[in-house]
């Protein structure tokens, strides 16, 4: 009851935060600038970093916002695959969205909630980690904020910490329109 | 008394001579055949692409043991820096034009000072171009030598259209023992690589046997040339097995390692001797020479599977159990440590990173995982990519040399995709920190312990420490 309760609160506490401001929107089909992808922290020396990890939704993308949810759709197999792309739904309402990818070796469960920060709309997901010395997979958070900077491009920082004592790690990618 | 007395001192005298004579005795002869090039496809314990029969390499995997995850680095001269020394090559600034410094410790340099026999019969490749002024094999503890101080394709020189002797130095086979000068055997051209190996395997014999005989434990290191291009294998296999210039290549290769086990079992060293049969990199990837990398992806000269992860087979009989096979992660590296555990002698160095680790445990099955979890993969000064488990994380990813595809960063799962080509980092962010963070160890280790500086000179001393 409490549980419901609280997710009742959340959701009229966005919605009402929704309607008193303009939040921007997200929609549309996006191409990853990869010109301007970067690092911008890590916890260690990444002198040696050439690479980028970049949002974690690959380079194009589509976002549709629906009144109680948005999706983000991307391309994750080549069109000779014939799969289809990875598609993520996310609640609007602040309740648990749980998404699950077939990855070939195992299926990604992913288990997330969206909040509004200012301006950003960022999406919190649990991710299950790879199994450490006792056996047990670690549960850890991938946090993404999306903006829209002056230029209207989508940028998505990302931040994900660190599993088996490695450091917080956050890259930075910037999506043009289609 | 005075003659008590004077037997007394001198029993104490012989002791301890005794004592390490005895002990040298029973130490393991150590035999590391490391040939050039060979990937992973060309072997018969591996499957064999070509069908070439190799019963001599089988037969060491089948009275030992396969590694399936056996790791190298990239290219000729810092796979044998790294196998030598137990460190990365990035470690000893191990290149081509330079080679290593002395300063460096190798495996016949540990062995000798414990009484072992040392010798290398075949390619070198540690000297740089002026090895022969303080980088020969006997500077880094070998007793004698014979081969190529340098690469096998110098033997094209002297046959390439407007070659010119005033300009480049003549290639040539040479031979030198400890105390004496390096002398020149035969110009090393297409005709006599085609017999190289042969003769650095008959060479081998004749060590062994002298050694046998003065009951003194040996290292024969025995790194082949062959099938690093030009693949013109011995005229006794020219198009014999009907499998091209790399099939008939490989026939030789295992018929000279037939040469060398037949020799240790004629002379009843088969149980006392530790017999290493890896080799330096992936396959060949010169056209028309093109080797096979079997299941994997990629050739020498990249971190691809195929460019790093190579067959080894190795056999000690009566200590590692017959026939076994493991995908548990082993790096040339690791060969030093375990031969200095296999010898029971304390002589890999304790005043610089070692990256190697002891596997003896491991292959004589008293633990069923290896000791090593993760490796490093170095090309030039760059960490290019990262093994962890069954993970592989590139930061710079090129799947053939000078050839790039974005995105640079991939992650792969090699158990699922042994091909490394479906990039799966985005649903496993957790990667980049876990990777990140044994870089990260590497680069505390270089901080702390300085990499020995491109193109440094003999004699090299590290900094002092604070």
């Amino acid at each position: 009851m409490k549980r419901r309760l609280s997710a009742l609160g959340f959701g009229l506490i966005a919605l009402a935060s929704t309607a008193g401001a303009q939040r921007p929107s997200f929609a549309g089909d996006w191409v990853r600038n990869d010109s301007v992808a970067r690092t911008v922290a890590t916890a260690g020396d990444a002198a040696f970093r050439r690479g980028d990890m970049s949002s974690g939704w690959g380079a194009t993308l589509t976002i549709r916002e629906r009144p109680d949810s948005m999706i983000v759709e991307y391309d994750f197999f080549s069109a000779y695959d014939l799969q289809p792309r990875v598609r993520l739904a996310y609640a609007l309402d602040g309740s648990e969205s749980r998404n699950s990818i077939m990855i070939g070796h195992a299926e990604s469960a992913q288990r997330a909630r969206l909040s509004w920060q200012d301006n950003a709309l960022v999406i919190t997901t649990q991710h299950v980690g790879p199994k450490g010395a006792d056996g047990r997979a670690p549960s850890y958070e991938v946090r993404q904020a999306l903006t829209l900077d002056a230029s209207g491009a989508l940028v998505v920082e990302t931040t994900r910490s660190g599993v088996l004592g490695a450091p917080t790690t956050t890259t930075r990618a910037q999506y043009g329109r289609k | 008394m005075r003659v008590a007395i004077a037997c007394l001192a001198l029993a104490l005298c012989i002791a301890p001579a005794e004592s390490l004579a005895q002990q040298a005795a029973q130490r393991p002869n150590i035999v590391l055949i490391f040939p050039d090039n060979l990937g992973w496809g060309e072997v018969g314990a591996y499957g064999s692409v070509r069908g070439v029969p190799t019963p001599n390499i089988d037969s060491i995997a089948a009275q030992g043991m396969r590694l399936d995850n056996f790791n190298v680095e990239f290219s000729c001269t810092v796979s044998r820096a790294a196998l030598l020394t137990g460190r990365y090559a990035i470690r000893s600034a191990a290149t081509q034009p330079t080679g290593i410094t002395q300063w460096e410790v190798t495996i016949a340099e540990g062995l000798k000072s414990v009484g072992y026999a040392t010798a290398l019969f075949g390619k070198w490749h540690l000297g740089g171009s002026n090895w022969i002024n303080g980088r020969t094999p006997i500077d880094q503890g070998f007793d004698e030598w014979f081969g190529i101080p340098n690469t096998s394709n110098e033997a094209q020189f002297t046959t390439t259209p407007g070659f010119d002797s005033t300009r480049t130095p003549v290639p040539y086979i040479w031979e030198q023992k400890a105390g004496g000068p390096a002398t020149k055997v035969r110009v090393f051209d297409i005709a006599s690589r085609r017999t190289v190996d042969r003769e650095a395997a008959l060479k081998s014999v004749d060590f062994m046997e002298r050694n046998a005989r003065a009951r003194k434990p040996f290292f024969l290191f025995y790194p082949m040339t062959q099938v690093h291009f030009p693949t013109l294998t011995h005229p006794d296999f020219v198009g014999k097995t009907g499998a091209g210039d790399i099939g008939d290549a490989m026939a030789d290769v295992d018929y000279n390692v037939g040469i060398i086990t037949a020799a240790l079992k004629r002379l009843g060293l088969e149980r006392n001797t530790l017999v290493f049969w890896c080799t330096d990199n992936g396959p060949e990837g010169r056209r028309p020479w093109r080797g096979s990398p079997g299941p994997w992806r990629g050739f020498y000269n990249s971190v691809m599977e195929g460019g790093i992860r190579t067959p080894c087979v190795i056999r000690w009989v009566g200590r590692i159990p017959r026939g076994q096979a493991s995908n548990e992660i082993f790096h040339e590296l690791d060969i030093f440590p375990t031969i200095a555990a296999a010898a029971g002698a304390d002589i890999v160095p304790k005043d610089r990173p070692i990256d190697g680790v002891n596997q003896l445990p491991f292959l004589e099955g008293k633990q069923k995982n290896s000791n090593r979890e993760s490796v490093l993969y170095f090309t030039g000064s760059q960490v290019r990519a990262v093994k962890w488990k069954e993970w592989k994380f590139h930061y710079a990813f090129q799947p053939e040399p000078r050839v790039t595809e974005p995105p640079l960063m991939r992650l792969f799962n090699l158990r699922s995709d042994p091909k490394e080509e479906s990039d799966i980092k985005d649903t496993n962010p957790w990667a980049i920190g876990v990777f990140d963070k044994l870089v990260a160890d590497y680069l505390a280790s270089a901080e702390r312990f300085p990499n020995v500086p491109n193109g440094a000179r003999d004699p090299y001393e590290p900094p002092r420490r604070p």
